[in-house]
């Protein structure tokens, strides 16, 4: 029920997503405001389980390496 | 092995001895990568999974250089190829855990709950089980006259049985990323029609609460 509350006209699709992905990931990852800055993003990942598998996975994989980033 | 954007696109574009030395930096990279981000999905420890990842990483390698053009440089390079190879690996595991048993020994396979969480039974006292069963015969009756056959079965695939998109898109003989679409027309369909009807999902969680 809570998806159907949480859908909007206008949602990204897996592709737009996906092409986002990795900035989102480094906003996130630099304390930036991702989901104010990619609300659309933040939207998808929260309604599409595989494009949030996808997304905790690269948040793992570049938790190891979050120093580097700008 | 610390490279820039720019130095990673140069040396990638072109058969040289930088290339060979990026694409094995990049290898090392990648593997490593795929052993944090994949954790929880398979076991990174397992004996087997040294190959498995050498495989995806061969595969998002490949991935990779076909698409340098697309690298619209917004991120690290490093993060995008990253997000590949994690693409490549994750969808392989999706696939691999419905068609292919054969990792059953590595893959964490979830039992799942078939019961959607909303309508989970925690003990229903009896004076709920009247009014349980009427909203839920009320939803039921929502779904099936406002969603297409094929929009019900990918809701009962995703929401319900807890299934992939791709696994979703292979039942349905369809593109997976197309199956996002056809939620989404379900989804608004479905919150157009409880509004017409005057029915708030914070009305229908709490007869289950």
């Amino acid at each position: 029920m809570q998806m159907i509350d949480n859908t909007c006209e206008k949602e990204y699709s897996c592709e737009e997503t996906f092409a986002l992905l990795d900035e989102y990931i480094e906003l996130s990852l630099t304390n930036k405001e991702a989901a104010a800055l990619m609300p659309l993003v933040k939207q998808h990942i929260g309604m599409c389980p595989d494009c949030r598998e996808e997304f905790e996975a690269l948040l793992l994989a570049m938790q190891g390496q979050s120093p580097s980033l700008p | 092995m610390n490279r820039t954007n720019e130095q990673w696109l140069n040396a990638l574009q072109g058969p040289s001895p930088a290339h060979d030395a990026a694409i094995a930096d990049l290898r090392q990279i990648l593997v490593a990568g795929l052993q944090r981000g994949l954790l929880g999905q398979v076991n990174t420890s397992a004996p087997e999974f040294e190959s498995l990842a050498e495989d995806f990483v061969q595969e998002a390698l490949l991935k990779i250089v076909d698409k340098l053009a697309t690298f619209a440089g917004r991120s690290q390079f490093t993060t995008w190829a990253h997000k590949i190879a994690l693409s490549v690996a994750l969808t392989e595991l999706r696939r691999k855990r419905w068609q292919d048993k054969s990792l059953d020994g590595i893959m964490d396979v979830d039992e799942g709950d078939y019961t959607p969480s909303f309508a989970a039974d925690k003990s229903p006292l009896p004076h709920n089980q009247v009014e349980r069963r009427e909203v839920m015969a009320r939803v039921e009756r929502l779904i099936r006259e406002e969603l297409t056959d094929k929009q019900r079965a990918a809701l009962t695939a995703i929401v319900i049985e807890e299934r992939s998109a791709a696994e979703t898109a292979a039942m349905l003989d369809m593109k997976a990323n197309a199956v996002y679409k056809l939620l989404h027309d379900a989804r608004l369909r479905l919150k157009h029609r409880l509004a017409a009807e005057g029915l708030s999902s914070a009305e229908i969680i709490s007869v289950f609460s």
